[in-house]
């Protein structure tokens, strides 16, 4: 089973969730998919046994065999190729290039465009006692998370227990990491900012037809706002977590939600989802 | 010649657009008619990515000689660049951009 830790708004709260999910199952798999900040290994202090750097197919173009057929051009969807006939020149936009080869698919000239890899990240493997670890980290200056969101598919385990920790937002990266999750956990703060958030990527999971349910991280007894806004749109919150300062103090150390009670409460909720009762 | 124009409007005395490649419509304007021959609404104003390169590449390969326009974005400048195309930039009306710009180009 995957379960996905997502929010919309960046700093809810995503990445003490889902560490502290994984370290209450204890053996299950982590994968820290918020690949543009991952943070999860300060949490869960793994032991890293294998760094896999994680290269792309980016094309290369050679202006002395191309005939400025201009077939790559018009194939693009992402805009990336100019072929100037005029005075026989080829701009290629690295970073509007989404790495999907067509451009060398309908070229009918042998050797004008030869795909060479580029490194755009790093996946990490390690472990913690009991607890798989995974990350990815993307290389500074790399527009698009996707290719190595996928790439990182591949060393995830079969058939364990799955926490992945999401990108924040609601836009391509979030899409990868649900697409193919069980479940997904949606953690908001109470604040009009994380709402607004919330609503946006609660539309992505519902239009994926995701089982998912909300974590208030930030709780206080005074603010109504979480639940007045799960409440009107027939929402399910499944744990609040309160705005404490010993939260805050272990959490600035690089602590998770590791107490019994804790622990506790995160057992059960996966027992809950597992069971089908949320 | 053929000249492309960045237009937020289509005829003569209506503005020169702010941006470049998501102007409201591609002009042509023709030196020897002196006047707008064409227009059309641009297609590619509200796409997602690469408007600029797109918008460029439209440019080269529909035998215009010059654009006039605000300063264009990188990736246009440095196609239109590379194809030899000049870019003029002017803000106001279409009607002054194309004497200030023939005005130069007598010279």
């Amino acid at each position: 089973m995957k379960i996905a830790v997502a929010s919309g708004k960046g700093g809810t709260g995503k990445t003490i969730v889902s560490t502290s999910l994984a370290l209450a199952v204890s053996d299950a798999v982590y994968v820290d998919m918020d690949v543009e900040e991952p943070n999860g290994a300060i949490f869960i202090k793994p032991e890293i046994s294998k760094e896999i750097r994680f290269t792309v197919p980016i094309p290369e173009f050679y202006e002395d065999k191309c005939i400025f057929c201009r077939k790559c051009e018009q194939a693009c969807v992402y805009n990336a190729i100019s072929i100037i006939p005029q005075t026989k020149k080829i701009l290629f936009f690295e970073e509007l290039c989404h790495n999907c080869g067509v451009c060398k698919y309908v070229c009918p000239v042998e050797q004008a465009i030869i795909e060479k890899p580029k490194s755009i990240g790093t996946i990490r493997i390690g472990e913690k006692a009991q607890l798989k670890f995974i990350d990815g980290i993307l290389d500074l200056g790399i527009a698009s998370a996707v290719p190595l969101l996928s790439g990182m598919k591949k060393y995830i385990p079969n058939g364990d227990m799955v926490i992945v920790d999401s990108p924040p937002g609601a836009s391509c990266p979030v899409v990868e990491v649900v697409k193919d999750s069980d479940f997904v956990l949606m953690v908001t703060e109470p604040t009009p900012f994380g709402l607004n958030d919330l609503e946006i990527a609660l539309g992505i999971v519902k239009e994926m037809k995701k089982p998912h349910a909300i974590i208030v991280n930030k709780h206080e007894s005074n603010n109504s706002l979480a639940r007045t806004f799960a409440k009107e749109r027939g929402e399910k919150i499944i744990m609040e977590i309160p705005f404490e300062r010993e939260i805050a103090e272990n959490y600035a150390k690089g602590i998770p939600l590791s107490n019994n009670e804790y622990k506790e409460q995160f057992l059960k909720l996966i027992d809950n989802i597992k069971e089908g009762k949320i | 010649m053929k000249i492309f124009i960045a237009g937020k409007g289509k005829s003569l005395n209506e503005m020169v657009d702010d941006r470049f490649a998501r102007c409201g419509y591609f002009v042509t304007y023709d030196t020897e008619k002196k006047d707008i021959v064409s227009f059309e609404e641009n297609p590619y104003k509200e796409g997602t990515g690469g408007v600029g390169v797109k918008v460029a590449n439209y440019i080269i390969n529909n035998g215009f000689e010059a654009a006039i326009g605000p300063e264009p974005g990188p990736n246009s400048a440095n196609i239109l660049k590379e194809a030899g195309i000049k870019v003029y930039v002017f803000h106001g009306h279409i009607q002054d951009a194309v004497e200030s710009f023939l005005k130069e180009n007598e010279k």
